[in-house]
């Protein structure tokens, strides 16, 4: 057989969905295309900027213009390439042969995002020929602009996950045109950022100088908080196509967990301001929350077994460890709990920041509790809780709207709709409630939105305990 | 040893709908056993319950005495899974493909390249290698979809439809292959509508209903309908008036009568002894028998006779 060489033009120690993808993206027209017409027009755009090479902003003009190809490529196009990703495999049924191979959805799902990940690094590295030809050019910042061109490279990354880990969807909405609505406004920002006025790039530039403490946190949060998502993203898809004797949702929820506990310990040790802490504990929290409460519950012997062989302990553990939306609730009322407790003690928090807290999980909860009294046997549970999570905004904002034009503003009714928990942000500016007010009415959504889930939930431990003791007796 | 394939009391609900309704079977290592049932008779969601796709609601499945619910990773590693419907890669050679798939079942080096190579050689794809994989004819496609199915060398492979949409070519292409293989001592759990074909490969048939197990046999006790009470069919020729035919039976109770033909009419007996002493009586009592034929049904007839006797409410009188 002639060509059978050629199937060793990867190393064998590479992702096989990587090599797959390798194979099949780097022949296909969208990548060729983009990587080609990049190249055409920055070859264009450098020749006309030499010739006018005399122009004092030549140099930042090509900068300027270089960033912006590199981000509609890597911030617009590339992400979009993801929308199909696992999706296509799950139409054309390969998603099952997949996961009959030795590859974990873990891997599958990992492999589509490198290698749409590794075609931009190309680009990335296809660009820096360019970064070296512009210095000539004068007024470089060269370790501020890498550092741009890398900040830009990971948004790219977890834009990119965002689409591979929301390919997964059934919801064409969720899937095709959240996306595409995204990369639309993502390309008008990038056209204002770089082309609106010189000195928007150079406000772009500082927070990578890394010139003080401050700046040099920043960044190091900006990476954190991107590896975070990410993988969070990632990990959305990966458990929707896993099969079901695949545990994804204990090691995610150990892991959020044990982060959310770190990060909030080393922020009090370091003193860092209340504010800023709470938000990014609150950053970490969502992501988990969401994936939790919106998982399938189909419990299996397999995945009950490694905790009921410890007993008590493993079972009671298993209450916010196991798959699905009525542990994920546990979970986020633990993570709840936690926070409220790290902030008492931690920073004696007061009653704004607690306000803040707690419409920030009855913000969680509030769709859930509308999936289980509404929709309850709706198989697109992800879908539906962003639907009622937009919700949320769209009632606070007719009611803005409704305070604005009738009665020429006279009219307040936003403190009716109280228990709408984005209401909060307008009821904290308006002072129509004192602090304590608000403050209590933020429990009683937490409360009122926590227990009609519970409640809901009931059947689902009932499974649960069924599940448990068939495994109990097998062993 | 344990059979290569246990079903016991598999259940699959989804939500009301009873796709599988407490089956049990089993099916001997290197036999070949054909699946048939209409649509939506459960016969994939079976299959994919074989195959650690699915899960079942109650019920225990084994593969080569391996748990299937308790064990996937084992069992994976036993089965080769060969879907109805796979839609293939674009910008990836048939060669490619296969290497994907090899790389994706753990092989590695010169092992990968020989797993390949072997499967190419056994599916007949060497002259595809360089070809696009969803450039391919359907018989090419399944051929590439049994190679790939082979790579890790299964012990059980399990085929939905396999030859559903062939030619005639394809079709006995595929055959040929899977014949191959059960010689080679491989199980082999096969669906098919095509039931004259499944007759002819099969060492077993087993027919699901409804979630149901309706028969489970070889062909040929199928054709004569004796596992399912069918007994055995004759045509009955006899010169002279037809109806006398009818008239006779309607007086003798070893035999049943089905309907008139011209000459005579088709009569159904339980055993070939009680034929014989049918066909003793009715010369004994004067009918000029001409012919008295062992009818051989096909399996199409074998099966739709077996679905109305089973769709048949209990109740109902039996048909003169």
């Amino acid at each position: 057989m002639p060509s059978i060489n050629h199937i060793s033009d990867f190393p064998d120690k590479l992702n096989p969905m990587l090599v797959k993808e390798l194979r099949q993206g780097l022949r296909g027209i969208s990548f060729v295309v983009l990587f080609i017409a990049i190249q055409a027009f920055l070859c264009f755009i450098l020749l006309i900027t030499a010739a006018v090479a005399s122009h004092e902003n030549a140099g930042h003009l090509l900068s300027r213009i270089i960033f912006f190809f590199y981000s509609l490529a890597v911030l617009v196009v590339q992400p979009l390439r993801g929308i199909g990703a696992l999706q296509t495999e799950i139409k054309n049924n390969n998603i099952d042969l997949l996961c009959l191979t030795r590859l974990s959805a873990w891997r599958i799902t990992f492999g589509k995002w490198i290698s749409i990940v590794s075609q931009s690094a190309l680009i990335l590295t296809a660009i820096i020929p360019y970064l070296i030809l512009r210095y000539f050019f004068g007024n470089m910042q060269i370790f501020s602009e890498i550092l741009l061109m890398l900040s830009i490279f990971l948004l790219s990354a977890l834009f990119t996950a965002g689409t591979v880990g929301f390919s997964a969807l059934k919801s064409v909405i969720i899937r095709v045109l959240l996306p595409i609505i995204a990369a639309f406004f993502i390309f008008i920002s990038i056209g204002n950022l770089f082309f609106d006025s010189r000195h928007t790039f150079q406000t772009l530039l500082r927070p990578v100088t890394l010139d003080s403490l401050s700046t040099t946190l920043t960044f190091l949060g900006f990476i954190i908080v991107c590896v975070y998502a990410t993988w969070m993203l990632l990990d959305l898809g990966t458990s929707l196509i896993a099969p079901l004797s695949e545990n994804r949702a204990t090691r995610r929820r150990i892991i959020s967990l044990g982060l959310i506990t770190i990060s909030l310990l080393a922020f009090a040790v370091a003193k860092v301001d209340m504010e800023v802490s709470l938000a990014l504990s609150l950053a970490f929290c969502i992501p988990v929350s969401v994936i939790s409460l919106t998982e399938n519950t189909n419990l299996t012997q397999p995945i009950v077994a490694p905790f009921t062989r410890k007993g008590i302990i493993g079972s009671a553990a298993g209450r916010a460890l196991y798959p699905g939306w009525a542990t994920g609730l546990v979970f986020v009322l633990l993570l709840y709990g936690l926070i409220q407790g790290l902030m008492h003690f931690s920073y004696r928090a007061n009653a704004e920041a607690i306000t803040l807290l707690n419409s920030a999980f009855a913000f969680l909860l509030f769709p859930l509790a509308l999936t289980r009294l509404f929709v309850k046997k709706h198989d697109n549970r992800f879908g539906m809780y962003l639907l009622f999570t937009c919700t949320q905004f769209l009632i606070v904002l007719i009611v803005i709207a409704a305070e604005e034009f009738i009665d020429g503003g006279k009219l307040q009714i936003m403190q009716c709709f109280f228990w709408v928990p984005t209401s909060i942000i307008h009821l904290g500016g308006s002072s129509r409630f004192s602090e304590t007010a608000l403050l209590n009415v933020s429990y009683i959504n937490v409360i009122l939105y926590a227990s009609i889930a519970l409640t809901s939930s009931l059947p689902v431990w009932k499974h649960i305990r069924d599940v448990e003791r068939l495994s109990t007796n097998e062993q | 040893m344990s059979p290569a394939i246990v079903a016991n009391n598999l259940y699959r609900y989804f939500g009301t709908l009873k796709a599988v309704d407490g089956i049990s079977f089993e099916v001997p290592h290197g036999s070949v056993c054909g699946f048939v049932g209409a649509n939506g008779a459960g016969k994939t969601t079976t299959m994919r319950v074989l195959a650690t796709l699915d899960y079942p609601t109650m019920g225990q499945v084994e593969i080569c005495g391996i748990n299937v619910v308790n064990f996937p990773a084992k069992v994976r590693s036993l089965i080769g899974w060969m879907p109805d419907y796979f839609g293939n890669y674009e910008h990836m050679t048939v060669l490619e493909y296969l290497d994907f798939y090899a790389r994706a079942l753990g092989y590695a080096g010169k092992e990968r390249q020989m797993r390949v190579q072997e499967v190419m050689e056994f599916a007949d794809l060497i002259p595809l290698a360089d070809r696009l994989s969803n450039k391919l004819s359907k018989g090419m496609t399944q051929r590439l979809c049994l190679g790939r199915s082979l790579i890790h060398d299964p012990q059980v492979l399990i085929m939905d439809e396999p030859a559903a949409g062939l030619d005639p070519k394809a079709r006995v292409e595929l055959k040929h292959l899977i014949r191959i293989l059960a010689e080679e001592g491989k199980t082999i759990f096969i669906s098919s509508h095509i039931l004259s074909e499944l007759g002819e490969m099969c060492d077993s048939l087993l027919f699901i209903n409804n979630g149901h197990i309706v028969h489970h046999g070889d062909a040929e006790s199928l054709k004569q309908g004796t596992e399912t009470g069918g007994g055995y069919f004759f045509d009955v020729q006899i010169l002279g008036d037809a109806q006398s035919v009818s008239n006779w039976v309607v007086t003798n109770p070893y035999a049943e009568f089905i309907e008139n033909r011209k000459n005579g009419g088709r009569i159904r007996v339980e055993s070939t002894e009680t034929a014989a002493r049918v066909l003793a009586s009715m010369v004994k009592d004067g009918l000029q028998v001409i012919e008295f034929h062992k009818e051989q049904r096909n399996l199409e007839d074998a099966f739709i006779d077996m679905l109305d006797k089973v769709n048949t409410p209990p109740s109902m009188p039996k048909q003169p």
